[in-house]
């Protein structure tokens, strides 16, 4: 690929799918920095990793299996470098979801909320269910994580309980 | 509610669009990733012309004086860079991927590439000692080789010696610090990886 190939495509997959990578960020890191950083560091790892691209899957997979890794590149940094448990919210984040004065639109509430819920997940379960709800089917979803069909439907039916527990949690 | 009206929720909720100004906050990233892209690409190039700078120098300083003690220091330059090129090549051979494989892969290949860098860290460290000898006994041979300059120079030999053990206390700290890094990186990995696995 030539360069401008190259930088017509990158722009061609942020226009397509960076409202999902941005939800992709925001299942691993609450803290918006933090969040900030993590996509620059999918998008770097993107254009760095896309010359690499030779079709051997599809571009949605490619593109997801990228955001994966360096969301967990994060998960471990993170928890190497402040000792910290990669689940609970903080007191600030779980803060933001409650009615604001300025009442955040009702949407954008019930999105956070789920957001939150989903971080309180082990990354495990975490991942089955982000990528269910791209819309990704199982076969995709075992071809991203690197595991069996049969592994991805018994991790979904976790992650459901799990998240219907954490939302209640979060009533 | 049944479980796929429950999923369908959920998925209602995730994609509910995010604000505007994402569109220009995504032309930033784009352009803050470019940019960085750039600025890898030059320290790596950086780094190269630093390595060939001293090979350059220590062959220009011993052809124009060609004593034995310029020769040795020359050969000794040559020697070390190799050495550390050619360690560093071989450690991380295979280590290099695309970073676009799935999780599983891409996790045990992590965990190769910290394992190489305390493997870097180890050798720098062999390496600064064996460096620091050599520095020592290359200035001493400098300095008694001239018996007759032995006043005047004893002062900037002294200096050059206690720059080399500055500096490599230094590293030595330096490199300290990033092999306890590494290894808390290493067991955070690890137990992410067995978290994975027990699902």
């Amino acid at each position: 690929l030539n360069r401008t190939q190259l930088e017509a495509d990158y722009h061609r997959l942020l226009i397509d799918y960076g409202p999902a990578l941005s939800r992709i960020a925001s299942s691993y890191e609450g803290v918006p920095s933090r969040q900030e950083e993590l996509r620059q560091d999918i998008l770097l790892a993107l254009w760095k990793a896309l010359p690499q691209f030779r079709g051997d899957c599809s571009e949605r997979t490619f593109l997801f299996r990228i955001a994966h890794n360096r969301g967990l590149h994060h998960v471990w940094r993170r928890k190497a470098s402040a000792g910290i448990q990669e689940e609970p919210e903080t007191a600030h984040e779980l803060e933001d979801l409650r009615p604001t004065p300025e009442a955040k639109a009702y949407e954008s509430q019930r999105r956070e909320r789920l957001v939150a819920a989903i971080r309180r997940l082990p990354v495990s379960l975490r991942q089955v269910i982000a990528l269910t709800l791209e819309d990704l089917p199982q076969s995709e979803i075992a071809l991203v994580l690197g595991i069996s069909e049969n592994n991805v439907a018994v991790r979904l039916v976790r992650a459901r309980k799990a998240l219907q527990e954490a939302l209640r949690g979060l009533q | 509610m049944n479980l796929e009206q429950e999923l369908a929720q959920w998925r209602g909720d995730w994609k509910i669009s995010t604000p505007k100004e994402d569109q220009e906050r995504w032309r930033v990233l784009e352009k803050k990733v470019k940019s960085q892209s750039i600025k890898m690409r030059l320290n790596l190039a950086l780094e190269l012309m630093s390595s060939v700078s001293f090979l350059i120098i220590s062959l220009y300083v011993s052809w124009h004086n060609p004593t034995p003690q310029k020769i040795v220091l020359a050969v000794a330059v040559w020697v070390f860079t190799f050495l550390l090129q050619g360690f560093s090549i071989w450690n991380q051979r295979g280590l290099w991927g695309p970073v676009s494989q799935d999780n599983r892969v891409f996790l045990a290949l992590s965990l190769q590439r910290c394992q190489a860098v305390l493997r870097a860290i180890k050798f720098c460290l062999s390496f600064i000692c064996v460096q620091l000898v050599f520095v020592v006994m290359w200035l001493s041979w400098d300095l008694l080789s001239h018996p007759e300059t032995l006043a005047e120079s004893i002062g900037d030999h002294l200096r050059a010696f206690a720059l080399g053990v500055f500096l490599s206390l230094g590293f030595l700290l330096f490199f300290i610090w990033l092999q306890k890094k590494q290894q808390r990186e290493i067991a955070a990995l690890g137990e992410l990886q067995r978290s994975l696995d027990a699902e």
